[in-house]
């Protein structure tokens, strides 16, 4: 896999007389424009994304993406391991905020809102996201409550509706039958993949206008990994998804969009089917071909 | 090579440890065994040994009393022929005979002592008695008199010496006792008449004596300068002799004793008839009470004692038994408020009449011998049999002695005198008296009391620990109820809501704080705060009330802002509340006097007091403590059925009307609350009055001699509420530390997790962090808790040391601790105060070290489940 930070093979290969690979350009920190396929602009967008970027501290960890994530769709985000993925997924939903030295410009939208601009409330536009994380997380307290949490956040106390919340959620996630005899057990004895679907089912529990996945099926156990692929193919339509992943089949297997991202930046941005067999860029190619990366 | 060294290393490290380890083990264990072993005498049993016998036949059946000196050298018998024998313990040898009767004067009828300081007074056929002491004067031979038949004698080994009785002591130095036998002018008591009880009472240079004639005629006389204790002193100089109008039809009285300093006389008849006469006024005796202190069929009086302090009455009956009588406070009583009880009872004593009572001259220690001869040691106050034994041949005992220090008992039979070596131990300090209720002289009812010295000798120490477990007990709630809820605000405060630079620099601050050395909080809070504050009593419980509104009010007033404002000021809500706080208590200092006035009759201390018809409403105690279930009362009504309504309509309004719809609902509900935990109050304190009993008043403390767990009660300037305060500061840095480093170990998923669902930091604080840090939480303020309870110097020098057993809030009390850090100095090493103190160490430590146990099992519990996660 690339090292991204340290100067490669590619950057020595490339003399001065060839003209220079767009990797390289962005090695180098040269502005670069993302070859977004034409299909993308077509489809109507949940969350936009204009002009953002984001430093940590000094260090610059997102350039000027521009990116739009269609409605009802699963758009997957692809690329070598610390290129940004999570951090822009994490921006989608002001996760960032939580550390000190994160600064950013530029402007999200989550169906028209913004999301950045000054006196937007944190709380009510997470509450429009589920997020679901690489690790799951589950809370130490009983399977139903994990489930429910979002509504009780929100001050919901009858215990009909919330009843039939966790169902519709654990259904979601395919979860229910594995667990209905043993709701009010600790979510922390389930397995890690049940552990995992339970912490989908937490995120679609609220019915967020978009969900959130940060690598959810990276479990060393294909069985599990296949099972929460499923999960995802059930969630397709009525969800809004982004999910980041480092397997390239998943990718093409799940998403019906994907984006390839290097350093920080969106490189290439289209349909799964046109950027997997047809992309536009060499590099995208060579990455998914697993020529670099 | 590497390899080596590296397994050397180990090894190296682990032998070490371990070796701390158990050393940390071993001295914990060393200090327990050491405290154990200090404590363990107080309940070995008391000894009696074998006895050694003085020579037989003579002194005859006629002893009416005798004694034995301190060093257990000399034995003296008062015979009714008036002789006093001297006689070598050792030995049996004479060492001469004192007449105390005049040679063809009157015949010796009556003896009787004093019960403080241990002298006579003796009663003769003619109707005079005489001030007498028996004692001894101690000497040390100077070098160039010893001759040598002393120095051969091997130590402990006496001779006699002039007149007295040479003895050579452990240091190879010789003592000398020498009697001592002053013996005063006859007075006139009932003239013509022989006398058959006489009693003294001496204090204060001044004598009471009172005198029975045959002829039932009974006459008190005072003595104004003392009387002699050595030959060479003046005699006494009597006044006017007051006859005492008991009803001759009875008879001469039996027995005849002064108790309570002189201001009671009692007399008793065989037939177990007890009159008191309150005699303080001696011109004037007025017949307080009489009795039958032997009751049953033919159950006779057959001796009467007075024990050291004189105030208890011993009586020993004809069926065997012994009863401790004391006169308590007894309003029926019209002649003078009291009443003589039987306190204690020793049943279970051989049946034959008690014939004999000796009394200590240092504790409440006394013996008793019988017509069997049996005899019994035994402890008054606990009701302890020290020892038994019986006397050669079972011959009836004539007279029985404690030795001055109380290390051997006499018996007197018609065969001779025995001397058996005794050893109480710790008679006063049983299981009982140490943790249960005790019932002290002249006490109506048992009490809890830690009383350890006092100004005189016959002063009877009371070692109840229970007072200093109740004080450490309110100490540790006090402190806890502050430091706790701080502590642990601060905690969550810092370490869910500060940036990690503000997070590093106040941290190292606060633990800072515990560093502050405890004895310059306690001077603090006793030189600068518990005089400041007991100027503001009222602004202090009025803030107690308007700091908390405050900050909801302010928190209502916030959610009442314009949305885009209020997300925009979010970093303003520190500062703003600190405002709040400022605005809770300006509010206290202002409205403190109003409800000063409103509720205390204007005068807070006058109030907790409670004494003055002004303020005899006690409601205003029960308005204060019913405020806060009544504050949650309506919070959860509102929550309930409130809240919803205003959600509903807020969902068609904007923010800013919802948050005034909610500041409405605030400030109904404190109305709400004010109202409620008024008519509450109303309630309760009257409730009583339907059955006619007295109001429920918080400040008025139950009498039963039990605790008292109202948290009113009079105000004392060095009073909980200052080592609350000042102790809570101790023990919060400790608290805080560890519930920050619990809440920190929460995983940060577990947070992003919560505020990715949407959750504001405070709800993920509180439904996420705070229960997964639960046990760590837990086990800070167990720590915390054992500081708490072990804290002395706060409390040494802010509590004021009363060992009161009350909740009172506005009163000072004594810990185990600050008890221990006070007396121990002054403790006589291997007294009973002195191993009581050690108890009282050792129940400190058994309960740090179990709350210590706990936090640590908590901790580690909590560890594993963090693993978990
Ligand atoms: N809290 C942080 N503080 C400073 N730098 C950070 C922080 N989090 C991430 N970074 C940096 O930002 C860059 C992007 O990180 P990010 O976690 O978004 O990568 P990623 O694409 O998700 O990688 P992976 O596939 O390994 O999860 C990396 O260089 C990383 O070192
Ligand atoms: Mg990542």
């Amino acid at each position: 896999m690339l090292e991204p930070n340290a100067p490669t093979a590619i950057g020595k290969a490339g003399s001065d007389a060839k003209p220079r690979s767009r990797l390289q350009r962005i090695q180098a920190g040269e502005p670069v424009e993302t070859i977004t396929h034409e299909a993308i602009l077509a489809e109507d967008p949940c969350l936009q994304i204009e002009r953002f970027n984001l430093w940590y501290g000094p260090k610059q960890a997102l350039h000027d993406n521009a990116f739009v994530v269609p409605r009802g769709k699963i758009t997957a985000l692809i690329g070598p391991s610390g290129c940004g993925k999570s951090t822009l997924l994490r921006s989608m939903n002001r996760l960032n905020d939580l550390i000190d030295s994160v600064r950013v410009t530029g402007e999200m939208r989550l169906n028209g809102d913004p999301i950045y601009a000054p006196g937007v409330d944190v709380i009510e536009l997470r509450k429009r996201m589920g997020m679901v994380f690489q690790k799951p997380n589950p809370f130490p307290m009983s399977i139903v409550e994990n489930v429910v949490y979002a509504l009780r956040i929100d001050g919901e106390r009858d215990r009909r509706v919330l009843r039939e919340a966790a169902e519709r959620a654990l259904r979601g996630a395919a979860l229910w039958d594995e667990v209905k005899d043993r709701l009010e057990d600790s979510a922390l004895g389930l397995s890690g993949g049940q552990q995992q679907r339970l912490c989908i089912a937490r995120a679609i529990a609220a019915d967020p206008e978009i969900l959130l996945m940060d690598e959810p099926c990276s479990a060393p156990d294909p069985i599990a990994t296949g099972r929460i692929e499923d999960l995802m193919q059930d969630l397709r339509g009525d969800y809004t998804i982004v999910i980041v992943t480092h397997n390239m089949q998943q990718a093409s297997r799940t998403s019906d969009c994907t984006a390839f991202m290097y350093l920080g930046r969106i490189v290439e941005f289209g349909p799964t089917a046109d950027l997997f067999q047809k992309p536009r860029l060499k590099e995208t190619e060579d990455y998914i071909t697993g020529r670099f990366g | 090579m590497r390899r080596r060294s590296t397994r050397l290393a180990d090894a190296a490290a682990r032998t070490l440890i371990t070796l701390g380890g158990l050393t940390t083990i071993v001295a914990v264990l060393a200090v327990f065994v050491f405290l154990f072993w200090v404590v363990k005498d107080l309940f070995l049993s008391a000894e009696v040994g074998e006895p050694k016998r003085l020579g037989t036949g003579e002194p005859g059946a006629s002893v009416l009393v005798a004694g034995i000196d301190e060093y257990r050298t000399i034995v003296w018998m008062l015979g009714a022929d008036g002789a006093l024998t001297l006689r070598v313990a050792h030995t049996g040898e004479s060492l001469g005979v004192r007449p105390l009767v005049v040679d063809g004067g009157p015949r010796l009828t009556a003896v009787g002592k004093d019960a403080s300081s241990g002298r006579f007074v003796l009663g003769y056929a003619d109707g005079t008695v005489r001030l007498c002491s028996i004692g001894f004067r101690t000497e040390f031979l100077e070098a160039d008199v010893v001759d040598a038949g002393l120095r051969e004698l091997a130590v402990d080994g006496v001779r006699v010496w002039g007149d007295g009785l040479a003895q050579r002591t452990v240091r190879g130095q010789f003592r000398v006792q020498i009697p001592q036998v002053a013996l005063d002018e006859p007075v006139a008591m009932v003239a013509g008449s022989a006398i058959t009880a006489v009693a003294r009472s001496t204090h204060d240079d001044a004598t009471v004596v009172a005198a029975a004639g045959a002829d039932g005629r009974v006459v008190l006389r005072v003595a104004t300068k003392a009387s002699p204790m050595f030959e060479e002193e003046p005699a006494a100089e009597w006044g006017e002799p007051s006859p005492v109008a008991t009803g001759s039809a009875r008879g001469a009285p039996r027995f005849a004793q002064l108790t309570d300093l002189g201001s009671n006389l009692v007399l008793a008849w065989t037939d177990g008839t007890l009159e008191r006469w309150a005699v303080r006024d001696v011109r004037a005796p007025r017949l307080a009470e009489t009795l039958d202190v032997a009751p049953g069929s033919g159950v006779e009086l057959t001796s009467l004692g007075l024990l050291l302090g004189g105030v208890t009455l011993i009586s020993g009956r004809s069926d065997g038994s012994v009863g401790g009588w004391f006169v308590t406070a007894n309003p029926t009583n019209e002649v003078d408020g009291y009443a003589l009880r039987e306190v204690h009872r020793f049943d279970g004593l051989e049946r034959s009449p008690v014939v004999a009572i000796a009394t200590s001259a240092r504790e409440r220690i006394f013996a008793v011998g019988n017509a069997a001869g049996r005899a019994y040691a035994m402890y008054m106050t606990s009701e302890k049999r020290l020892a038994e034994f019986t006397v050669r041949d079972h011959e009836p005992v004539l007279a029985i002695a404690i030795a001055p220090k109380s290390d051997a008992i006499l018996t007197i039979t018609a065969r001779g005198a025995s001397i058996r070596p005794f050893t109480p131990r710790h008679p006063e300090a049983t299981f009982g008296s140490l943790f249960g209720a005790t019932w002290y002289e002249r006490m109506p009812h048992p009490t809890h009391t830690w009383q350890s010295s006092a100004g005189t000798d016959d002063f009877e120490p009371k070692l109840s620990l229970v007072p200093l477990i109740f004080g450490t007990v309110k100490a540790t709630v006090y402190s806890m109820l502050l430091a706790v809820p701080l502590a642990l605000f601060a905690a969550i405060y810092t370490a869910e809501f500060l940036h990690a630079r503000t997070k590093a620099r106040i941290k190292p601050i606060v633990e800072l704080m515990a560093s502050l050395p405890s004895v310059v909080l306690g001077f603090l809070a006793a030189i600068v705060i518990a005089p400041a504050a007991e100027a503001v009593v009222p602004e202090l419980v009025t803030a107690v009330i308007t700091v908390p509104v405050a900050f909801l009010l302010g928190a209502h007033v916030w959610q009442a802002l314009p949305n885009s404002i209020a997300v925009r000021r979010a970093p303003w809500r520190l500062p703003l509340a600190a405002v709040a706080l400022a605005l809770g208590i300006g509010a206290a200092a202002a409205i403190g006097p109003v409800v000063e006035d409103l509720l205390f009759a204007g005068d807070v201390r006058l109030w907790l007091d409670g004494r003055v018809p002004a303020v005899a409403d006690g409601s205003p105690g029960w308005f204060l403590l019913l405020l806060p279930p009544s504050a949650l009362a309506v919070a959860w009504f509102a929550a309930r059925h409130v809240t919803p309504r205003i959600a509903l309509r807020a969902a068609r309004s904007t923010r800013g009307v919802a948050g005034l719809l909610h500041l409405a609902k605030f400030a109904g509900g404190l109305l709400a609350t004010i109202g409620l935990a008024y008519l509450a109050a109303r309630i309760v304190y009257q409730a009583p009055t339907i059955l006619d009993h007295p109001p429920f008043d918080l400040r008025v403390a139950s009498d039963d001699g039990g605790m008292n767990l109202s948290p009113f009660g009079t105000f004392d300037q060095r009073n909980s509420l200052i080592v609350g305060f000042v102790m809570g500061f101790a023990i919060i840095p400790i608290i805080y530390t560890l519930a920050e480093d619990a809440l920190t170990s929460v995983p940060q998923h577990l947070r992003a997790a919560s505020l990715g669902c949407g959750a504001t930091p405070w709800q993920t604080a509180v439904r996420v962090v705070v229960p997964t840090a639960m046990s760590g939480l837990f086990s800070a303020c167990m720590v915390g808790l054992g500081r708490a309870v072990g804290e002395t110097m706060i409390v040494l020098m802010a509590a004021g040391g009363t060992a009161v057993m009350d909740m009172n809030l506005f009163s000072g009390f004594r810990t185990l601790s600050a008890n221990i850090a006070t007396e121990l100095p002054e403790a006589v090493r291997d007294s009973t105060h002195y191993r009581t103190l050690f108890l009282a160490a050792l129940v400190l430590f058994a309960v740090t070290f179990v709350i210590n146990s706990v936090a640590e099992a908590v901790r580690q519990r909590f560890r594993k489940r963090a693993y978990q996660l």
